[in-house]
């Protein structure tokens, strides 16, 4: 007779297995990518011989009927531009394709569960597990561990293809940059607000909030990678003690998202996340904006830091909360204590007042023109969002969308390429939306 | 005979005015003065000679009272002219003359009102409305004082700034006309001041000249520290609430909250203007928003942070007058317990940015 245990562990166990496939498979796009520009390497090559066996005909004949080789030479060379185009696409999806830096991490969670079953199925053949116990442990796999798992990972596939598709615009390019240029061990995805998905990690994923998967939400990945640097780095562990508190090591995940991407992070993270009626975001707030205004100088900077500073502070008061923190000088002494642990952070330099300078002081001219070949996308959010501030009306969203267009459409430089003259200045009027 | 004497003594002092204007004219280091301004002297000068050409003969107290009235002080003034002139040649006071003629020149040809003042020296800073003459302190050498000459033009800018469109009219004399406030002038300069250097102005003030016992004491030319500090505080408030754009303001407002912590720091008397230095604020920075150019109006969202580093270093400074002198405030604000020696260093680094030779 059929037995429903049985049934119900082999149905867990293959629903498991489909996982592990299915987040190998997501791993092979990149091959199937490398196959398709194989093909174009031999239709380009192709096309060579082509316009080559064309020559040799004319340089041998000039009768008149050879002249049409002519007009089928002129085809060949549109064809040969249009492959081109082909690559320039085939690289921007390239670009947008999120490669999986540990797949194994991605199946640790499917290996737990799959010994946890092992053990279960083990155990109930043997006898030292009774059939009540087994179905506990079964109920208990598919109701939670399991669920939660396959939760994650349709997110995670949903995340996958809007990346793959460029559907998300190109905020992944974006986001990979910047983490690239934290040296972060981190990949991003979209995906359904935090409440909404499981609690357990995705590795070495970050998944970002969508809709909200826009260039103004992506200094946000600071704070991950403030956390992942909290979790890694010797010098971290000097400034986070032996046995830090979740507290502790967000703000310091915030300082060094501060000192990392300048004013752009207190841009995201109070203008966009921060609840203004939250005493622990209030604390938050403090920490971001005191170590900002120690390293961002004067001019525009200090300029962006001031409006997001007193935007943040009316909406404190307007809910009813006190926009000053209870234990300012406790808080004093962490800015003090995480600007001299920043500092030596040797993989990146801060981005402080001379970083603005070069790449952010101009903002409209350095999402029209770019800032040459050190850009970097730490400048170009910060351009972003100084661009926003300092539109006649920062709540135009026409307005806000051209700006958000502008940096996401602007090329990035090759990194082996000549350097271009620096571009600043500020033009008489912006060219983005209404004015 | 004494009719003959009288014509005598006339024309001594028709002489001795002709010798003035010769002494001007034929002096070739009026620095960056233009020919308006000698022009103009030229016809006060004509002016003075047409009064003693029209004395009646024998009229001796005419002659006295004209003398005294107003004679004397043409003539003091081209004394000034010509020891300033004397000063800027020599060694010890050349820099800062030439750095305070390029910051000057700067701010009057940002405010279009076409005439520069005459520059001289004396035992503080004030302003001369008959030959417009602007006078720096005795022996000040340094770029400190600078912003102080500013509020100086002010007083040039306040008779002088047309209305767009009106080349004769002149609003802000029209609106300083007030008999319930004869120191509306004062505040006025302050504001200039204010809206052309951004918070180095009055940083320098409370710094260099702002009385810690007198806070509270108006004179009879000058309202009272306290009013004149909380009116630039509030007059940057008000520039900002005019920014076109929220980023500018901002700029603006931390450059007021900056000044406030310092002047409260400073007296604790209060934290934040009075609703009367809000009110005359309101007006004097609404006549200069209104009438002058926009291109004097401090842009506080220059980045001074390079310039600043410097001027520090004693290298070689790029930037516009009023940027080098912001930025040698900003870092005097940065080192308040500077030695001597170190604000020397920084200044003559400034007064060089400041020198066109130099730059």
């Amino acid at each position: 007779m059929l037995d429903l245990l049985t049934v119900r562990m082999a149905e867990l166990r293959d629903d498991v297995d489909k996982v592990k496939r299915v987040a190998d498979l997501a791993e092979s796009r990149h091959s199937r990518l490398d196959g398709i520009r194989g093909i174009r390497k031999e239709i380009r090559d192709g096309l060579l011989d082509a316009r080559g066996l064309i020559l040799d005909y004319r340089r041998g004949a000039d009768a008149p009927e050879v002249e049409v080789l002519g007009d089928l030479d002129a085809l060949l060379i549109d064809l040969d531009r249009k492959v081109d185009q082909a690559g320039v696409m085939l690289e921007q999806l390239n670009g947008s394709m999120i490669r999986l830096m540990n797949t194994d991490t991605l199946s640790v969670r499917c290996d737990a569960i799959i010994a946890e079953l092992d053990r279960v199925e083990e155990g109930f053949r043997a006898g030292t597990l009774d059939r009540a116990a087994a179905w506990v442990a079964v109920d208990g796999l598919v109701d939670t561990t399991a669920r939660r798992l396959f939760a994650d990972y349709v997110d995670l596939l949903g995340g996958l293809t809007l990346r793959d598709t460029g559907l998300d615009d190109r905020v992944s390019e974006l986001t990979d940059r910047l983490l690239d240029e934290l040296a972060a061990p981190l990949r991003s995805v979209p995906a359904r607000p935090a409440e909404l998905v499981g609690g357990q990690s995705l590795g070495d994923l970050v998944m970002l909030w969508f809709p909200e998967w826009t260039i103004w939400d992506v200094p946000l990945f600071g704070h991950e990678a403030g956390l992942a640097w909290g979790h890694t780095s010797q010098l971290a562990r000097g400034l986070l003690g032996d046995s830090p508190t979740p507290e502790r090591r967000g703000l310091a995940a915030d300082a060094y998202a501060a000192y990392a991407l300048g004013p752009a992070y207190a841009c995201a993270v109070l203008l966009l996340r921060m609840r203004p009626h939250s005493g622990d975001d209030v604390d938050r707030a403090y920490v971001i904006l005191e170590l900002l205004r120690a390293t961002s100088g004067d001019g525009m900077a200090a300029a962006v830091i001031q409006e997001v500073a007193d935007c943040w502070r009316g909406a404190v008061t307007e809910r009813g909360a006190d926009p000053e923190p209870g234990r300012r000088a406790e808080l004093d002494a962490f800015v003090a204590e995480a600007r001299g642990t920043l500092r030596n952070i040797g993989v990146f330099p801060g981005f402080d007042s001379a970083q603005w300078e070069k790449e952010a002081a101009g903002p409209h001219t350095a999402l029209t023109e770019g800032t040459g070949s050190e850009a970097t996308a730490r400048g170009r959010l910060n351009a972003a969002w100084a661009a926003r501030l300092m539109l006649t009306d920062p709540h135009d969203a026409d307005a806000v969308r051209q700006i958000a267009d502008a940096a996401r459409a602007l090329p990035w430089p090759r990194k082996t390429g000549p350097a271009r003259d620096r571009q600043s200045g500020r033009p008489v009027q912006a060219p983005y939306g209404k004015r | 005979m004494t009719g003959q004497w009288f014509a005598t003594q006339v024309r001594q002092e028709v002489t001795e005015l002709a010798q003035v204007g010769e002494a001007l004219r034929r002096e070739e280091r009026l620095g960056t003065t233009t020919a308006a301004v000698r022009d103009d002297f030229a016809l006060l000068l004509r002016d003075r000679v047409r009064d003693l050409e029209d004395l009646p003969d024998g009229d001796w107290a005419g002659l006295d009272l004209l003398r005294a009235r107003r004679i004397a002080p043409v003539k003091a003034a081209a004394l000034a002219v010509l020891e300033g002139i004397l000063l800027r040649g020599h060694p010890f006071y050349r820099s800062v003359t030439v750095a305070a003629e390029t910051l000057l020149d700067a701010l009057v040809e940002a405010t279009g009102i076409g005439r520069g003042p005459l520059l001289s020296v004396a035992d503080g800073e004030r302003f001369e409305r008959m030959a417009g003459l602007v006078r720096m302190r005795f022996p000040d050498v340094d770029v400190w004082g600078l912003p102080i000459l500013v509020h100086e033009l002010g007083h040039l800018v306040a008779d002088a700034l047309p209305e767009p469109g009106d080349r004769n009219a002149r609003p802000v004399l029209f609106h300083l006309d007030r008999a319930d406030d004869r120191l509306l002038g004062e505040l006025f300069a302050d504001v200039f001041a204010t809206w052309a250097l951004g918070p180095a102005y009055p940083f320098a003030v409370i710094t260099l000249r702002a009385r810690p016992d007198r806070f509270d004491d108006a004179t009879r030319t000058h309202p009272s520290w306290d009013r004149r500090v909380w009116t630039m505080v509030a007059a940057l408030r008000v520039t900002a609430e005019l920014a076109t754009d929220p980023l500018t303001a901002a700029g603006h407002r931390r450059g007021a909250d900056q000044v406030a912590r310092r002047w409260s720091t400073l007296n604790g008397l209060g934290d934040h203007p009075p609703k009367k230095a809000e009110r005359d604020a309101r007006g004097l920075v609404d006549l200069l928003d209104r009438n002058a150019p926009a291109r004097l109006r401090f842009d506080p969202l220059g980045g001074l942070d390079p310039l600043v580093a410097a001027l520090d270093a004693g290298t070689p400074a790029k930037g516009s007058p009023v940027e080098v002198v912001a930025a040698a405030w900003r870092w005097r604000l940065a080192h308040d317990e500077a030695k001597p020696a170190k604000l020397r260093n920084v200044s003559a680094a400034a007064l060089r940015a400041l020198d066109p030779a130099d730059a």
